[in-house]
Parts: structure tokens; sequence; C-alpha cells
């Protein structure tokens, strides 16, 4: 005896889905007699839909959503940030990048020898970008419109980090943004030496460092974003450290909790 | 650097932001083609707009850290990268599983057991499984299977006649399984 191919599938549907009734079921039997395979296409569906059945939930309309032209754009300023650097897991900066996407052509992966300087263990790309304007409270919050403040740790979520020891005659506002691929910094920084170099660092809670980048200094106030690959909730203190190895401007943050 | 990279800053005009990836590996064209479908996938299993933006951008910077070892041969871009997607949402479902983290007063939290990381997993590679279903298909699957409509009910709400919806369930259902195996052969790219 033949079947029709749609009186299979509905039989195969049936006796995965639990729903045969009499009549399918001696249909199926004789289907069996001549497709042995029958049995193993049901216990395949049957194993899917148990699996589909014990989801919570779906919700369709996320997948009519189209992401922010940002995440493109974060994402090719990481990448261009690694192709310019040596890839370095597990602790070395992710690398920086200005608001406007620009670089400074600084180029720590050309740095021949074994031993790379301190800059380019650092991540020499650096960013610099006039901004002209004020520097004062909640600015950071401006530079990132549509960012939702949170507490640390929040994902996506602007925390507002307090600036402390920063050099006579400068002003800094930092906020601080976590990801799943780490720690992204947002700077405003008035009052740096034109020229000079400056490295964002990240300090751990055991006193490691990552670097993430640096910026150089400008006559004008100058805004930046800068990404580091330590997760937000491993991060005890950023750092600027001048050229000299001093430390310009530092802000201890609050530990992650739940 | 790998030899790619450097190409990319050979090309690179002075001053300018540069090529962004080579010319096998487009991220604003991954970015273009299968961006909705990352996020759906990604609010699906995170049920947060902003950290699945954070994995969708994490996905394309894994990705074009792993475009030389995408094999056309062995599967569609799309399955590749979707891949890639699921163990960028994994590894945020896990890391948001160990917090709270105060490692200065509290010891470090044991990971999670193997068993729950596994229905982690299971669950994002499910989840992956159905959004890459036709919405034909998935709708039959989410409203019959996950919400539990009739079919008589889902025939009335949308106008399709029972017999076509459950032909739709037995591919759809088909369609899944079969999707679920191709994600399991590239369960391991490198990203």
């Amino acid at each position: 005896m033949t079947t029709p191919v749609g009186d299979r599938d509905e039989l195969v549907l049936a006796a995965a889905e639990g729903t045969l009734d009499d009549a399918q079921r001696a249909r199926l039997d004789a289907l069996r007699a001549d497709d042995p395979t029958v049995d193993e296409e049901i216990a395949e569906l049957r194993a899917t839909l148990d699996a589909v059945r014990r989801l919570d939930g779906w919700d369709e309309q996320a997948m009519d959503l189209t992401p922010s032209p940002l995440v493109l754009r974060r994402a090719q300023q990481q990448v261009a940030t690694e192709g310019r650097e040596p890839l370095r897991r597990g602790g070395a900066g992710a690398g920086a990048g200005t608001t406007d996407g620009r670089a400074d052509g600084a180029d720590a992966g050309r740095h021949g020898g074994a031993r790379p300087g301190r800059r380019a263990l650092l991540g020499l790309a650096a960013a610099g970008l006039v901004a002209p304007g004020a520097v004062g409270q909640d600015v950071v919050r401006r530079l990132r419109p549509g960012t939702p403040e949170g507490d640390p740790g929040t994902l996506g979520a602007l925390e507002q980090a307090a600036v402390e020891g920063v050099a006579p005659g400068a002003e800094v506002d930092l906020g601080i943004i976590a990801h799943t691929w780490g720690t992204e910094t947002v700077w405003l920084v008035d009052g740096a030496q034109p020229g000079e170099v400056y490295d964002v660092v990240l300090v751990d809670r055991s006193g490691g460092r990552t670097g993430s980048g640096s910026f150089l200094g400008t006559r004008d106030p100058l805004d930046c974003e800068m990404n580091a690959a330590i997760l937000r909730e491993d991060v005890a203190e950023v750092l600027v450290v001048a050229a000299g190895g001093q430390v310009w401007a530092r802000a201890p943050l609050p530990p992650v909790r739940a | 650097m790998t030899s790619a990279g450097l190409a990319v800053l050979e090309d690179a005009a002075e001053g300018e932001a540069r090529p962004l990836s080579g010319p096998d590996f487009d991220v604003a064209r991954v970015f273009d083609e299968h961006g909705s479908l990352l996020l759906g996938l990604a609010v699906n299993a995170l049920g947060d707009r902003h950290a699945a933006e954070d994995c969708v951008q994490e996905t394309l910077v894994r990705a074009w850290r792993a475009r030389d070892t995408y094999r056309p041969e062995q599967g569609s871009e799309r399955t590749w990268v979707v891949a890639i997607a699921r163990r960028v949402i994994i590894d945020s479902l896990r890391a948001r599983a160990r917090r709270p983290l105060d490692v200065r007063a509290e010891p470090p939290e044991p990971g999670p057991e193997p068993g729950v990381d596994t229905q982690v997993a299971d669950r994002v590679t499910l989840l992956a499984g159905l959004a890459r279903l036709s919405p034909e298909h998935r709708e039959v699957v989410v409203e019959v299977q996950v919400r539990g409509l009739s079919y008589e009910e889902l025939s009335r709400r949308t106008g399709v006649a029972v017999g076509t919806l459950r032909s739709r369930m037995y591919y759809a259902l088909r369609a899944l399984r079969a999707l679920l195996t191709e994600e399991a052969d590239h369960d391991d790219p490198r990203g």
C-alpha cells in the first residue's frame, strides 16, 4: 500500500504531537510496514517539539528591529584598532577611537622589535577631537545623548565617574559604559598639555593594569571614547598617565553590585 | 598583526579612517545583511535591547577576527555568523550570571553548574534556529507550540486553513531540526 505524501506528513506530525486518532493510528501502522524510516522521523520531530515547548516565549517584533548605526560604527572602530595593533588577549587594551571615528595614524603594530615600548603595550592609537565648549557637570551625559544612565556594570548604560587628583588648571569629565566585550570610557578633557601624550589605563582589583589607548592634549577641550578588554566589574580605577609616568588624573570606580 | 591587517593598513590613505575589512569580508555588509537577524535573536535571548546591540557589535568584531576561518563550502555565511552570535550571547548570559562581583569582599562565585550552562546554550541554539525560520513557519511553531493556541484558533486568527497550518508545522519542524543540526556542526567557530 502506498501512502500519499501529504498523508504521510500529517501522520508523522500527529504522531510526534501525540494527537493520533484511531484511524490515523491504523494508517500509520500500515505506513510503517512500507517505510521503516517513519519512526526515526517521528522521534526527531518529537525531540524538536519537546525543546520548542520548553521555551518561555518569543518576541516576534524583535525580528523587525534594526541595529543602531552606532553598533556598526563601534564595531568598525574596534576592528580598525585591532587592525592597527597586534592582537593581545587577556589583558592589554582593546584600543581607542575618537567620537568621529578618526585616528591619529600612530601605529603601535608597526613598532618592530621583540620588546615594544610602553606606548605600544598600552596601545598608542591616539584619540583627539576638538570639541569647543565649556567643561562642566553632566557634559559626558550630553556627549552621549540617548544613552541611558545606569548603575555601575549595567550593560550599555552610562555611569558617571568622579575624577580626582586632576592637575591644577585642568578639568576632566568621565563616563563609563559596561559592555559584554569590555569597558568603554567616554572623556571630556580640558587643560591637557597640547601635544603631550596621555595614556588611559584601567586598573583591576588586584592592581593589574590594562591599557586603553592614548590621546594627545589639545588647546581646546577634547572629547574621545576609549575601549578596553576588561569587564567593568573587574575595574577598580581609571588612570590618565602623562608621558613622564605620573598619574595626571584618576577615577576610583565603585564595585559592581547585583 | 595578520597579513590581512597589514594589507588593510597599506591601503589606507593618510589620516583617513582605514578600510575596515578585506575584500572578502566587509563588516558593513555583514551588518546590513545579517544585523536585524542578529539583533532579533539577541533581544529574544537577552530581553534587553542595549545588551543585544552590544552582542551584535561583538559578533561583528569576532566575525572579522575569524574571517579567515570561514569556509563557504561548509555552510552559508549566515549560519557562520549566527554561530558566532550564539557564542557571544551565551558569554553575555554567563557574565550576567557571574554578578555580583565585589571580589575584595566576597569569595569568587562558583561557576554555573554544567547542566545549567548546557541549558542556557541549548536555549540560545534553539532561539537561533527559530530566528532563521521563515516568518510563516515561525508563526505556526510559536503560536501553537510555545503559546499553546490550537490550530483552529490560529486559523481563525490568520485566515489560513487548518490543513495548511499543519503542513507548515511539519515543514517548520523539519527545517528547525535541520538548522539545529547545521548549527551544531558550526558550534566551534574561532570567535
